[in-house]
């Protein structure tokens, strides 16, 4: 396979475009270039739902499907987490040879704790508490270690979606969409299950208005423990365990505020119910409550009341 | 002299029956699903809430269209027809009646007949209630009953949330109504009066 000049410099420009959040910030840009010129090389392939190479026994040009799991997005890669990275960095620099030699798919692939664990920079995330709460989960219980971290989380595109101030909407699309990707799609799900009973709507006959609220939370709200230390919770919990009761969520005391919420407000600087509804995408029956409705309708009730119990005390007054 | 005068057509009992038995269920299983997640017994589960609330509310539609097509239909509706010339100062002059001088059992300032038997405050306020504040609170309702209906947002508003808005805004507007009509009811001969003559149709005068 030859380096293709033309490539490297419509890369380098589409670079220049990109809004690179991550690794730009943090690695020099001679150093980004270089990153760029070796992933050029794998990119060129694995860039692409096809690609093409010069068949050396039939001399001649060929063009092939890239296999859909071994596709990587070169604009998502960048503005993932792992975009400062080479390829080699984490793959065999065996690979850098094409054909790639067979024996590399045995490669044992690097978990995440295997760079994060002990990591000051990304001390915050706290992985070895992830990785605790992870072997409880039911995944794992089922399936052993197997189902690791990569199960749902592609580290080729993986960027933190909950932050402050972030699209509630688009959190819940992003987070739903790793569960789905197995619980509502039978080729995924027939990988560990040779049950047929996937389809998520059907599992949620019982749940009143399924579609919004398939739209309004995440999978993880309602079948996974929160841990405190932990952002997200990683313990996700038997069906059995599910989150049934209406209140736990309709409530003042919503558990939302310490799930979706919590990633995604404030609570030092905002109290829930003070977020203006021109801004807030969030509504649930019951939560948050607006203290100013509130207090005003008791207020104003209770002075149609006063008014009506003097009416009725001068009419008792008068009659005598 | 008291006359007996006939008020009251069967259907409008009816309706008015239904209308209020339908009212404080829905006001009922509303404040349990606004304040979900109390200990206390007299709330209803959020979910049997939420299920009672639905089923009173198209009953409470179906009511209301019922209501218009009647009105619409037979003499009734000449009793909604608000006369805006002299409107607030006969609003007043009730209002004080009710305020001083029915308690020094003066006569009113006007005399309920056949042809006009809401006083101007009562024709204002039930021409409010349910010209406004009942489709409001219907349409909300029914948008609230259908809510991937709604548009995501309208401009710089999350609809679902001014929807809500909305809608609670007019059912605690109805249920402050609902308080002040059950004692004005009161304000008759005597305190049973209005009550009689709801159920019979016949009222003294």
């Amino acid at each position: 396979m030859n380096l293709n000049l033309k490539y490297l410099v419509l890369l380098i420009a589409f670079f220049l475009s990109l809004k690179v959040e991550m690794g730009y910030t943090q690695v020099k840009e001679k150093e980004f270039l270089e990153t760029l010129t070796s992933n050029l090389r794998c990119l060129n392939c694995h860039g692409q739902v096809n690609y093409s190479f010069y068949n050396e026994w039939i001399e001649k040009k060929v063009v092939k499907s890239m296999n859909p799991t071994h596709v990587v997005d070169p604009e998502l890669y960048y503005n993932s987490h792992h975009g400062t990275f080479k390829c080699l960095d984490c793959h065999s620099p065996d690979y850098s040879e094409f054909p790639h030699d067979k024996e590399l798919r045995m490669e044992p692939i690097s978990n995440c704790l295997d760079c994060h664990e002990g990591d000051e920079s990304t001390k915050c995330y706290n992985f070895e508490l992830l990785k605790e709460e992870h072997e409880k989960s039911v995944h794992v219980q089922k399936f052993s270690e197997s189902f690791d971290c990569r199960m749902c989380h592609n580290v080729h595109n993986y960027h933190t979606q909950a932050r402050k101030g972030a699209n509630v909407k688009q959190i819940i699309a992003f987070n739903n969409r790793i569960c789905l990707d197995c619980h509502n799609d039978q080729t995924n799900f027939s990988k560990w299950s040779q049950s047929d009973n996937f389809r998520i709507a059907d599992k949620h006959e019982w749940l009143p208005n399924r579609e919004l609220h398939f739209k309004s939370v995440r999978c993880i709200e309602c079948h996974a423990e929160n841990k405190k230390g932990l952002l997200i919770g990683h313990n996700i919990r038997p069906k059995e365990e599910a989150v049934r009761r209406c209140e736990q969520c309709h409530s003042e005391s919503t558990m939302m505020k310490s799930k979706l919420y919590k990633n995604v407000f404030d609570f030092n600087r905002t109290q829930l119910s003070e977020v203006p509804i021109a801004l807030e995408s969030i509504y649930v029956i019951g939560a948050p409550r607006n203290p100013y409705m509130k207090w005003g309708s008791i207020s104003l009730l209770l002075l149609i009341l006063l008014a009506i119990t003097s009416h009725i005390v001068k009419r008792i007054i008068k009659r005598k | 002299m008291s006359d007996k005068l006939y008020l009251y057509p069967l259907w409008v009992r009816v309706w008015h029956a239904i209308n209020g038995l339908l009212c404080f269920v829905l006001i009922y299983t509303g404040y349990c699903m606004q304040y979900a997640g109390g200990e206390s017994i007299i709330m209803l589960e959020f979910e049997k809430a939420i299920s009672l609330h639905n089923i009173c509310g198209i009953l409470l539609l179906i009511n209301y269209l019922f209501f218009l097509i009647f009105n619409l239909k037979t003499g009734n509706k000449r009793h909604y027809k608000v006369k805006l010339k002299g409107g607030l100062k006969n609003m007043y002059l009730q209002i004080s009646y009710y305020n001083k001088g029915f308690l020094k059992g003066e006569e009113a300032p006007f005399q309920t007949t056949t042809r006009q038997k809401f006083n101007p405050l009562q024709k204002f306020t039930y021409v409010s209630v349910m010209y406004i504040l009942m489709p409001l609170l219907l349409v909300s309702g029914i948008s609230l009953f259908f809510p991937i209906t709604l548009m995501e947002k309208l401009p710089g508003v999350s609809s679902l949330h001014l929807t809500s808005l909305i809608h609670r805004v007019s059912s605690f507007s109805l249920t402050a109504f609902l308080i002040i009509h059950i004692y004005s009811s009161t304000l008759g001969h005597s305190p049973s009066m209005h009550f009689k003559s709801i159920i019979t149709g016949w009222s003294k005068h």
